[in-house]
C-alpha cells in the first residue's frame, strides 16, 4: 500500500505558492515539493495541517492505493 | 543542505587540524627517564587549530542567530532540522554512519592489534607508531563526518 496525495491539486485550486503552503504549515518549501512528487510521505500530523490549510478534509487529500 | 555542508566542513578542518597538531608535538617530544625531562613543541598546527576554533566557534554563533538560516541550530549542530523530512533524514544519515563506522572500527582494531603484536618488524621508531595510530583515530573521525555529509546531501537530493 502506498499514500496516495492531491496536495498540488488542492494547492492550486487555492492559488497558493508552494513557498506560502509550506509557511502556512512551517516546514520548507522543498518538503512541500517531495510530498507533491510523491517522494516523502508526511507525518499524520503534517497531513492534517495541510488538509486544514486547504480547507478539505483529511481522505480527500491522502489516500492509500495498492502498489 | 547549506547548514550542514558547513557544519561538517567545519568539523572535518577543525579534526584535520587538531590532528596534525597532535602528530607534530608526539614528532617533536623528547622524554628521559633519568632524570626525569620532558618536552615538546608547541607546533604552527596547534595556533591553526585555535585560530580555527574561534573563527568555526564564532561562525556558528552567528550561523545560529542569522534569519533564514535553515533551522540551524548551534547546539543541534550536523542534527539542526527545519521540519520533519530534514529530521528523517538526519536520523537515516546517521544510521548510515553508523552502519559504516562499526566495519571501519573493527579493521582497524584488527590493524592495531597486527601492528602492536608485530611492532619491532615494522617500526623501528616507536614515533611511527604513534603518529600512526593517531592518523587512524583522527582519520576516522574524519571519515565519519564526511559519511554523514555525503549521506544527508545524497538523501536530501533524492527527495
Amino acid at each position: 500500500m502506498i499514500v496516495i496525495n492531491q496536495v498540488q491539486i488542492f494547492r492550486k485550486q487555492k492559488k497558493m505558492t508552494q513557498e506560502v503552503l509550506a509557511n502556512r504549515v512551517g516546514v520548507s518549501r522543498k518538503t512541500i515539493v517531495s510530498l507533491e512528487k510523491g517522494n516523502y510521505t508526511p507525518s499524520l500530523l503534517l497531513a492534517l495541517q495541510i488538509a486544514e490549510v486547504l480547507e478539505t478534509d483529511i481522505h480527500t487529500i491522502f489516500y492509500l492505493e495498492k502498489e | 543542505m547549506k547548514k550542514i555542508i558547513f557544519e561538517q566542513t567545519g568539523n572535518i578542518i577543525l579534526i584535520l587540524l587538531a590532528t596534525l597538531a597532535m602528530i607534530q608535538t608526539v614528532l617533536t617530544a623528547t622524554v628521559r627517564e633519568d632524570p626525569i625531562f620532558f618536552s615538546f613543541e608547541f607546533g604552527i598546527f596547534w595556533f591553526l587549530f585555535l585560530g580555527w576554533l574561534i573563527v568555526f566557534g564564532i561562525a556558528r554563533f552567528w550561523y545560529g542567530k542569522k534569519k533564514n538560516n535553515e533551522g540551524y541550530s548551534t547546539k543541534k549542530g550536523e542534527f539542526s532540522a527545519q521540519d520533519e523530512r530534514e529530521e528523517l533524514i538526519s536520523k537515516k544519515a546517521s544510521l548510515i554512519t553508523f552502519k559504516m563506522l562499526i566495519p571501519l572500527w573493527i579493521i582497524l582494531l584488527a590493524i592495531s592489534f597486527g601492528l602492536n603484536l608485530f611492532l619491532g618488524l615494522f617500526f623501528s621508531d616507536i614515533k611511527i607508531f604513534q603518529t600512526m595510530i593517531i592518523g587512524i583515530l583522527g582519520g576516522s573521525l574524519i571519515i565519519c563526518y564526511l559519511t554523514y555529509l555525503i549521506a544527508w546531501v545524497t538523501l536530501d537530493s533524492k527527495d
